[in-house]
């Protein structure tokens, strides 16, 4: 029924292949050494790219429904600055997060209710959500950054588990439980029903209005825990958090072979893009390309990716 | 009874405004580059310092700036205090090109214009007060030969490309490294501050460069998260780390021993430097073009008074 993203898994193993020959030293006292291809490595960047794939994943949602969701990286600062007060003032810690959490679940909501119920274009709606949610971060903050955030805290963003730098774990949970959720459940199909067309679904019976204000939720739910892992990540709450995210999230969704047209995508797919693109970032650098030609290499990849798709798409 | 209440508060509201009328406040309005930023707080703070200091009561500071950095919306704000006519202008710009027109018409329009931070230096403002850009970059070279030595491979962090304060700042320093042909700068990563990028590609430069002696923040970016930042898995002053700024998060990397030196501009002066500038235009003075505020350079010698500072707000 639905489309194998082939092209975009070849990118992504051509990507990995190329940086590893080019990084790597040969002979030597260990046969084989590559700066890019190491867990040190490649922990850090999935580490640092885990904020956009998590968004990534709630905005696929919402592009699957043929909508878009602007207001990401503002919500994740938001959330971020919530939660970072709530420690500051002495909330215990699974409140605080809780708290963020549902900061993101609001915005979330709000931009549903607001799509649904005014008929706003989703791209108008969470525009001025955008505005809002960055609005109320700075408000709250009143521009100081907050700091001094308990160690536990930090830990969430920080440590790891086996390993694993905690923040990729939370990213796969959750990729997977909406996968699964997208893919297995009623809902998923009904999903992927109001993006093919939206009209036929209603008339069929699918409560549309609800199912889009579910995404939006979900969307907004995403760029919470984005926020509360990214400010557990640097140990501030920084109300400038994740300015400008939204269009590396739209870019990455994209790249991972969701059409924003709707009705075509998988989350895996999302999380593929973001790889290919943070991995892509990290290389450039290992390669000393100069900052000038990474945004253009950056640009064309996109441009790349996106067409192989297309051409790989039974 | 309630309009007889309502009738007493509006005429001593008017009354109130006519004694404000007497008294003929100077309105000052400061400007930065956006609203939401550590340094232009403390240079706020600065500014309402040196309006109690300096006024006797008779100078007010109010602030506008736009949410993120913008030229645009700068120049609509100064445009609208334009109409307002306020007394002066104190405005760091975030595009001396973009705002050179709206500048010109301020003082144009009988209002002085000062610069601080970041200068428009062919428009008509009175003064400028800040950093002088290639001077600092050169200290941080003169602080890198004193920790590094003359000799060995460093990487540079800059935040927006095109940015002009900080390509100044990198080309004072890279001026001042042509004497030392033992220093090679191996990498240069930008961030556009954003932290998460700013950690990323430090930690990816390190990657590249295993030899990497020395490290060169022309911004603090990839400090600006608590230690060990970018440096986990290293030991402290394993490579040696001089930065721009001096914010409460970077002076732990000075504790710890992972920063060498931090170069703080006078983020306090700003304000009040800019304010009594401002003052002193209106009392007819004349000062000169370009007032160079000079750096403070904290090291563990004084990271803790410096420290103090930023508790108590008095720079």
């Amino acid at each position: 029924m639905r489309t194998k993203h082939l092209g975009i898994w070849l990118a992504l193993i051509l990507e990995v292949f190329l940086l590893t020959i080019l990084t790597s030293s040969f002979g030597g006292d260990k046969v084989f050494e590559s700066t890019f291809l190491n867990w040190s490595n490649l922990s850090q960047v999935i580490r640092a790219l885990s904020f956009i794939a998590i968004m990534s994943v709630g905005q696929s949602l919402v592009i699957i429904t043929a909508g878009i969701d602007l207001s990401v990286g503002s919500i994740l600062g938001l959330s971020g600055v919530i939660t970072s007060i709530l420690l500051n003032n002495g909330l215990n810690i699974i409140f605080s997060i809780t708290f963020g959490l549902i900061a993101g679940i609001i915005c979330g909501l709000a931009n549903g209710l607001l799509i649904t119920r005014t008929k706003l274009p989703p791209f108008i709606a969470t525009l001025g959500m955008m505005s809002i949610a960055r609005g109320l971060a700075f408000a709250l903050t009143g521009g100081e950054t907050i700091r001094n955030l308990p160690t536990d805290f930090l830990l969430i963003g920080q440590g790891t588990i086996l390993h694993i730098p905690i923040p990729i774990i939370i990213m796969a949970v959750f990729a997977l439980i909406i996968g699964y959720f997208l893919k297995l459940t009623k809902w998923g199909r009904y999903i992927y029903a109001i993006g093919g067309n939206e009209e036929a679904s209603h008339f069929s019976g699918v409560n549309v209005g609800r199912m889009k204000i579910l995404v939006y939720t979900l969307c907004g739910f995403a760029s919470g825990i984005a926020g509360v892992l990214f400010t557990a990540r640097f140990g501030v709450g920084q109300s400038t958090a994740g300015l400008g995210y939204e269009l590396d999230v739209i870019a990455a969704a994209v790249i991972g072979g969701i059409s924003l047209s709707g009705g075509r995508g998988t989350i895996l797919g999302a999380i593929v893009g973001s790889l290919l693109m943070g991995i892509l970032r990290n290389g450039l650098v290992l390669l000393n390309v100069s900052a000038y030609w990474q945004q253009v290499a950056i640009g064309i990849v996109i441009l790349f990716a996106v067409i192989l798709d297309k051409k790989t798409k039974g | 009874m309630k309009n007889y209440i309502l009738i007493a508060l509006i005429i001593f509201y008017l009354i109130g405004c006519n004694k404000k009328d007497e008294e003929k406040k100077w309105v000052f309005v400061f400007v930065p580059k956006l609203l939401d930023n550590p340094v232009f707080q403390v240079a706020w703070q600065g500014a309402q310092s040196a309006a109690k200091d300096l006024g006797n009561g008779k100078i007010e500071v109010q602030r506008f700036a736009p949410v993120k950095s913008d030229a645009v919306e700068q120049a609509q704000i100064i445009e609208s205090l334009i109409e307002k006519k306020v007394d002066g202008i104190a405005i760091s710009v975030n595009d001396a090109d973009a705002l050179r027109e709206s500048i010109d018409k301020a003082v144009v329009a009988g209002i002085p214009v000062v610069t601080f931070d970041s200068d428009a230096p062919k428009s008509k403002r009175i003064s400028f007060y800040g950093t002088n850009n290639p001077a600092s970059g050169k200290t941080m070279g003169e602080y890198l030969i004193k920790y590094m030595g003359k000799k060995g491979n460093i990487a540079l962090l800059m935040g927006t490309p095109g940015a002009p304060n900080l390509e100044e700042r990198k080309n004072g320093l890279t001026d001042f490294l042509k004497d030392y042909p033992e220093i090679k700068i191996v990498a240069i990563e930008y961030c556009y501050d954003d932290v998460n990028r700013a950690v990323s590609g430090m930690e990816a430069v390190m990657q590249a460069h295993k030899n990497l002696n020395g490290w060169i923040l022309i911004g603090g970016w990839g400090i600006f998260t608590p230690p060990p930042g970018p440096f986990s898995g290293k030991k402290p002053g394993e490579i040696k780390l001089i930065a721009f700024d001096a914010l409460p998060e970077e002076l732990d990397y000075v504790r710890q021993g992972y920063a060498q030196a931090l170069i703080g501009q006078k983020l306090w002066g700003w304000g009040y430097e800019s304010i009594r500038m401002l003052k002193e235009i209106k009392e007819g003075r004349q000062l000169p073009p370009v007032v160079d505020s000079g750096v403070d350079v904290v090291t563990n010698e004084n990271v803790e008074e410096y420290a103090i500072k930023w508790k108590t707000g008095k720079f």
